[in-house]
């Protein structure tokens, strides 16, 4: 738990963390406010408020959350390797597998942070504007959410994983995006591929708690296993940059 | 007692870079003096034994247990070569939450900063420190759960004569309250020959010297001369 809690401290004192979190939450006002804007000025009902808040979610899964969640983590993990500051950690009495998991969680926690906050101001609003939503909405939206959180975990590994590889934030997005695309290709002329492949169950999160099969919830447990064992076999055997020249 | 003891720990990264077959101990109380020019390999064998790099050795333990172990860690205090800071933190909230892993209380924390002479500083961003005042706060940073062993690398680079002297000081003060063993490297002979007690010599890798510091006085030679020779004696047998 200490690390986790060292990690989560020096990701919410980062100035990035901060424009990021106030980012996401104008990204949020100015689609609530459209919203609003052609639902009251021009009488418009192209969604209920429930169909509102899923679609929020839709449009910031479709880009920006996986954005988020590969730039967090890529810069958790090589970040603290290219600034040298990964040998405070090392000096500490404790395993480099939990150095890993703590950023890891740290990342997802800021993800769950920013997922809560989508879900409880689109909550707010729908209230407002609509009195209250029914309480099988309101399970349905939940798990909506909850399986939105989930995937972000799979990018977040994946993330990491790519980042030590490439040992660059910038390149890891950019690849992470060539892969991405690679993948949709591929899937439109592999039946097997598609049904396995990491951009069908990033596109299905709102169906992994409502009604998924068991070849998505077991992709999904597969995914996580495997990036975890890989992301943490190259953690453990990454060096600190050391100067020869000493 | 022993607290560090290193057999035959080699990381080569080529036939001149590197370390070599190094071997040590380091007692209680003791000050070892790891003396060698630049790209000797005294990183490389401060990196090696701490697991920073992956090395090949026999050995490496701290009160007898072995280095593999994690909760060695909770023994040992190191200053590492050209350190790194969470600039983005002030200098408490950085030792603060570093030291989170030792039960060190927020007063011996601000503590730290007084022994240190940063208490003014404490509270501003370290991106505004200057180097020296780096050097103190990574000091703090080893120091602050009274380690049975330092690993000093380089200490003293970046500060001035007064900060040297004040830092010479305090790790006295530890060593005479925890019975902590130092090994500290440098490639200054006038560093800290003045309170070592042992002395390794090395260059490009190899040892030169592994003995005590009262070996070099007997010689009738400074150790600035000693360690001379041994180079002078090391290169005419590669030659």
């Amino acid at each position: 738990m200490t690390i986790i809690k060292m990690e989560w401290t020096k990701l919410l004192k980062k100035k990035n963390t901060k424009v990021l979190i106030g980012l996401y939450g104008v990204i949020l006002l100015v689609m609530s406010g459209l919203y609003i804007f052609g639902e009251k000025s021009f009488g418009l009902s192209i969604y209920t408020e429930s169909q509102f808040m899923k679609a929020t979610l839709s449009t910031m899964m479709g880009f920006i959350l996986p954005f988020i969640a590969l730039y967090l983590s890529s810069t958790k993990i090589i970040g603290e390797f290219s600034h040298h500051t990964i040998k405070n950690l090392m000096l500490l009495p404790i395993e480099k597998s939990k150095i890993f998991i703590g950023k890891l969680v740290s990342v997802q926690g800021l993800l769950g942070g920013l997922l809560l906050m989508q879900f409880i101001f689109s909550l707010i609003l729908g209230l407002f504007l609509d009195g209250g939503f029914s309480l099988g909405i309101l399970f349905s939206l939940f798990g909506d959410y909850l399986g939105a959180f989930v995937i972000l975990g799979l990018i977040n590994l994946s993330g990491a994983l790519l980042a030590m590889v490439f040992n660059s934030g910038g390149l890891t997005i950019f690849i992470g995006y060539i892969l991405y695309i690679g993948m949709n290709f591929i899937s439109m002329y592999s039946a097997t591929f598609k049904a396995i492949s990491l951009t069908t169950i990033v596109s299905n999160y709102s169906s992994l708690f409502s009604g998924a099969s068991l070849t998505l919830l077991l992709s999904v447990l597969a995914y996580y296993i495997i990036l975890y064992i890989v992301g943490s076999q190259l953690f453990e055997k990454k060096e600190v940059q050391s100067c020869q020249s000493e | 007692m022993t607290i560090l003891s290193v057999k035959h720990l080699t990381k080569s990264y080529s036939d001149t870079s590197g370390i070599f077959d190094l071997s040590f101990d380091i007692e209680e109380n003791d000050i070892t003096l790891l003396l060698g020019p630049n790209g000797a390999g005294k990183t490389t064998a401060f990196n090696s034994i701490l697991g920073l790099t992956q090395s090949d050795y026999e050995t490496i333990s701290v009160n007898n247990i072995g280095i593999e172990d994690r909760s060695v860690f909770l023994d040992i205090g190191a200053m590492i070569s050209k350190p790194s800071f969470y600039d983005y933190l002030t200098g408490y909230e950085h030792l603060n939450l570093l030291s989170s892993y030792y039960n060190v209380s927020k007063d011996q924390v601000n503590h730290m900063f007084s022994l240190v002479g940063l208490e003014k500083a404490k509270d501003n961003k370290i991106s505004t420190y200057s180097s020296g005042m780096k050097q103190k706060l990574d000091l703090a940073r080893a120091i602050i759960h009274g380690p049975k062993l330092l690993i000093l690398d380089e200490p003293f680079n970046g500060m001035d004569i007064e900060a040297k002297v004040e830092m010479k000081k305090i790790l006295k003060e530890i060593q005479n309250k925890h019975h902590t063993g130092m090994i500290i490297s440098s490639h200054m002979v006038g560093d800290v020959e003045s309170f070592a007690n042992k002395v390794i010599i090395i260059y490009e890798g190899r040892t030169l010297f592994n003995g005590s510091m009262s070996e070099i006085n007997n010689s009738g030679l400074t150790v600035e001369e000693f360690y001379l020779e041994k180079l002078a004696v090391y290169k005419k047998k590669v030659a």
